[in-house]
């Protein structure tokens, strides 16, 4: 599995495009759009394929249910790939990676304010569509703008008509991120994103993980400098701003970082991980 | 119990609540075709 993997890490790019067609393949809306897409995918995009994760949350929440379908959904694909999905299927992922292309200086930021993802899921996803019954974190949603608002507002000549104040600031919103994911990688991911948030704490118990066998770890920090969201690997291979791209296990000039699975984890030879919520 | 076995058990108790939870709210609750988002975004 492990050199399966690390071949298939130099293909992900493309693995990401496929997610991104599938996500918004049109044709089988009317089957699968029951379905909460395995990554955030703004159920408003015309040739969307599955239901927004983060949206059907908030319907459930707006009309005072319990959305245990979604969550179910959710928390199965986290205990199971953590945030894998973050890192290989998420079409506005793929998109911060491509605009991040840009020529511009670059930024890298420290992960010490990444908690404010928890504050943008309880409070835009939990407590302000709970008092108004509106899905206010997709009203504002960048993803939103780019994979939606846009392309309705140039296909449909109706809808420009009901262009308002709401799409500015939307609009606004979208400059803003494209700025900051020019020069940081990923921002959105790491600071903003609710389902991001749903799924970090799995990655200390899911079932696919990453195993740092330190006695052999030279410290040279490779793995840091390839990972897009800046973790320490040798420390917490498992922390919950991972989004298992698996840079750093092709990276380590030692072999250092392997693929586990929950099971081959407790083998007595291999280090213990240092899973970090 | 050790760490990783305590990892293992939660592992597994919480795949199970996951797939309860899919199950009441997809046959108890009905949710299959209310995860439709009434999208507005202008």
């Amino acid at each position: 599995m492990q050199q399966f993997l690390l071949k298939l890490t130099t293909r992900r790019g493309w693995v990401q495009f496929w997610a991104a067609v599938i996500s918004n393949s049109y044709v089988t809306q009317r089957i699968t759009k029951g379905l909460p897409c395995p990554s955030l995918n703004c159920y408003a995009c015309p040739t969307a394929a599955f239901a927004c994760p983060i949206g059907s949350t908030q319907y459930f929440i707006g009309r005072h249910k319990v959305p245990l379908y979604v969550l179910g959904v959710i928390s199965l694909i986290g205990i199971v790939i953590g945030r894998a999905s973050c890192g290989w299927f998420c079409p506005f992922g793929w998109f911060q990676e491509w605009v991040h292309k840009l020529p511009v200086p670059k930024l890298r930021l420290p992960n010490r304010y990444n908690w404010t993802r928890y504050i943008v899921l309880v409070v835009l996803v939990g407590i302000v569509p709970f008092l108004t019954g509106e899905p206010w974190f997709s009203k504002l949603c960048p993803a939103g703008a780019v994979e939606a608002a846009i392309p309705v507002a140039l296909l449909y000549p109706d809808i420009q008509a009901q262009i308002g104040l709401l799409f500015w600031l939307k609009m606004a919103i979208l400059i803003g991120f494209l700025a900051w994911m020019a020069v940081t990688l990923r921002p959105f991911c790491r600071w903003v994103c609710p389902l991001g948030a749903l799924w970090s704490p799995f990655n200390a118990i899911s079932a696919f993980r990453l195993e740092v066998n330190l006695a052999n770890c030279s410290g040279c920090n490779q793995c840091q400098a390839v990972c897009p969201v800046d973790i320490r690997v040798f420390e917490e291979p498992n922390s919950g701003a991972c989004i298992r791209c698996l840079a750093c296990v092709r990276a380590c000039p030692r072999q250092t970082i392997t693929v586990a699975t929950l099971k081959a984890a407790e083998a007595p030879l291999s280090q213990p991980n240092r899973a970090l919520p | 119990m050790n760490r990783p076995k305590l990892r293992l058990v939660v592992n597994r108790v919480i795949i199970g609540l996951a797939i309860l939870a899919i199950l009441a709210g997809l046959v108890i609750f009905s949710q299959w075709g209310s995860v439709w988002l009434n999208a507005t975004l202008l």
